[in-house]
């Protein structure tokens, strides 16, 4: 605020002291050249503050808020793939516990997955006949694509 | 097999989103007493503020009237002393402009503070909401779209706020006081100079929006295609495996981008209202000095008294150029916003 006052004051004293030459000269050559002389001084008065200004470097921003915007984005789509595996790996634990309950067999079944969200092998716990447990992984082999060999069974 | 089918995607839709959270922020403090009740719905939410913001109007009106009725007082006292005595009519010109200059200086600063207040305030609320956003679109499977969302976004308000530091303010400031020194002392060079960087000043903002929103409409249209392109892949990609498991991998996957999309909708919601809990009385306040100003520099032209009405007059563009400032950083943060809402079409 000082800085400004102290400019209002310097602009303000510099126009006027220029408007007391200029009326106090007749019309004529000498005015003409002093007033255009008086114009480059106002100028350069107003201007000087414009001297000071130092424009910041923006050139690396682009490049790091991108990769930032990247990282973002790559959490997101982490979450949201953990997310709907966590959702497949429920449904499909529910499809074979259904079935189980259909072959009137109390099991438990925990499901993995590979990376792409498909299933990959199956552990079932629980006591069935032999004959169900055939049929249970008959139907998960057809149904969920577990090949008979990444599912067992413990307990 | 279809019933089951059916009871699965049920199932997949009951199943409430544990891993995937999305919030906005919460209002920063200086906005929590404007900040809507209601933030599930935007209009209502929208309503609210806009009552909040006219309702807090009383006291910034007292004051503005109390600065235009001060002017108009020095201007009555500029009128009679140049019609008792034409002698001393550029002197008390000369004094009455300074006195006024010097009212409208103070009430100015803190007006000019205001508004860079509420720009960093803006711009802080803004770099949290954007993270949260980015992360919520990708989710939904734009993917490239809300990286180069974010980069574009943090690299505007990156490029405002250094604008506004370095170059609109200090701006703001020489411009008030080539309006005050052409008005005191009639230099017309001092008057086109300030009229030339009131222009660069409105041209710097206009630019930065413009190259911003041209920006954003290129950004949707490209990576708005391929991140649908890419979620059209996946869903063939889907259906092309085992029935079941198909079934089971479209609707869980279904079920993650429609929670996705709900809590970021949710998340914008709010970060809308937010911005605009921290924007809106600083501008109806700006607002209101402006519009009061320039009815002055009206009345101020009927005294006759050309050089303060000069002087009010630019010490209102000022006003002007601050409010186009403030709206110009919310501006940014609601279309990013709103962007980021539209999500992959």
């Amino acid at each position: 605020m000082q800085a400004l006052g102290r400019y209002v004051l310097t602009l303000t004293t510099s126009a006027m002291i220029c408007g007391i030459l200029l009326s106090l000269l007749p019309k004529g050559r000498t005015r003409t050249i002093l007033q255009a002389v008086c114009g480059i001084f106002l100028a350069a008065s107003a201007l000087s503050p414009v001297l000071d200004l130092s424009i910041p470097d923006v050139s690396a921003l682009p490049s790091e808020y991108l990769l930032a915007g990247e990282a973002f984005a790559q959490t997101g789509e982490e979450e949201a793939r953990r997310e709907t595996h966590q959702r497949i790996k429920q449904s499909l634990e529910a499809y074979i516990l259904d079935k189980a309950e259909a072959y009137q067999a109390q099991i438990t079944a925990d499901v993995t997955l590979t990376s792409d969200g498909l299933p990959e092998s199956v552990t079932y716990t629980g006591a069935p006949s032999d004959e169900i447990r055939q049929l249970l992984e008959n139907m998960v082999t057809e149904d969920l694509g577990i090949p008979k060999e990444n599912q067992r069974w413990s307990g | 097999m279809k019933l089951l089918a059916i009871l699965l995607c049920l199932l997949i839709l009951a199943l409430p989103a544990s891993a995937l959270e999305v919030e906005a922020p919460t209002v920063p403090e200086m906005g929590k007493q404007w900040m809507p009740h209601n933030t599930q719905s935007l209009a209502e939410g929208l309503l609210e503020l806009v009552q909040k913001g006219i309702l807090s109007l009383r006291p910034d009106l007292k004051e503005a009237s109390r600065i235009s009725l001060g002017i108009l007082a020095a201007v009555l006292m500029i009128c009679t002393v140049q019609s008792v005595s034409a002698a001393v009519k550029t002197t008390a010109e000369l004094a009455g402009t300074v006195a006024v200059a010097a009212m409208l200086l103070l009430s100015a600063k803190s007006m000019i503070r205001l508004a860079a207040d509420t720009i960093l305030e803006i711009g802080a609320y803004g770099k949290l909401l954007l993270p949260v956003m980015t992360t919520a679109l990708a989710a939904q499977g734009g993917i490239s779209g809300s990286a180069a969302l974010y980069a574009g976004t943090a690299l505007f308000s990156s490029i405002l706020q250094s604008a506004m530091n370095h170059v609109l303010i200090p701006g703001i400031y020489l411009y008030l006081a080539l309006g005050t020194g052409s008005s005191a002392t009639g230099e017309s060079l001092l008057k086109k100079m300030a009229q030339t960087l009131k222009a660069f000043l409105g041209w710097l903002l206009k630019g930065i929006l413009g190259v911003f929103t041209t920006y954003l409409a290129l950004t949707g249209v490209v990576s708005g295609t391929t991140d649908a392109a890419a979620l059209k892949a996946a869903k063939v990609t889907m259906s092309t495996v085992i029935p079941v498991v198909g079934s089971v991998l479209s609707d869980a996957s279904e079920a993650v981008l429609v929670s996705a999309g709900l809590m970021k909708n949710a998340a914008g919601i709010y970060g809308i209202l937010a911005t605009l809990a921290l924007f809106l009385h600083p501008f109806l306040k700006i607002g209101m000095q402006y519009l009061i100003l320039r009815v002055t520099a009206a009345i101020c032209s009927v005294f006759g008294s050309s050089r303060v009405t000069e002087l009010v007059e630019a010490f209102s563009d000022g006003l002007g150029l601050l409010l186009g400032m403030t709206a110009s950083a919310c501006v940014m943060v609601f279309i990013s916003t709103v962007c980021f809402m539209k999500g992959v079409s």
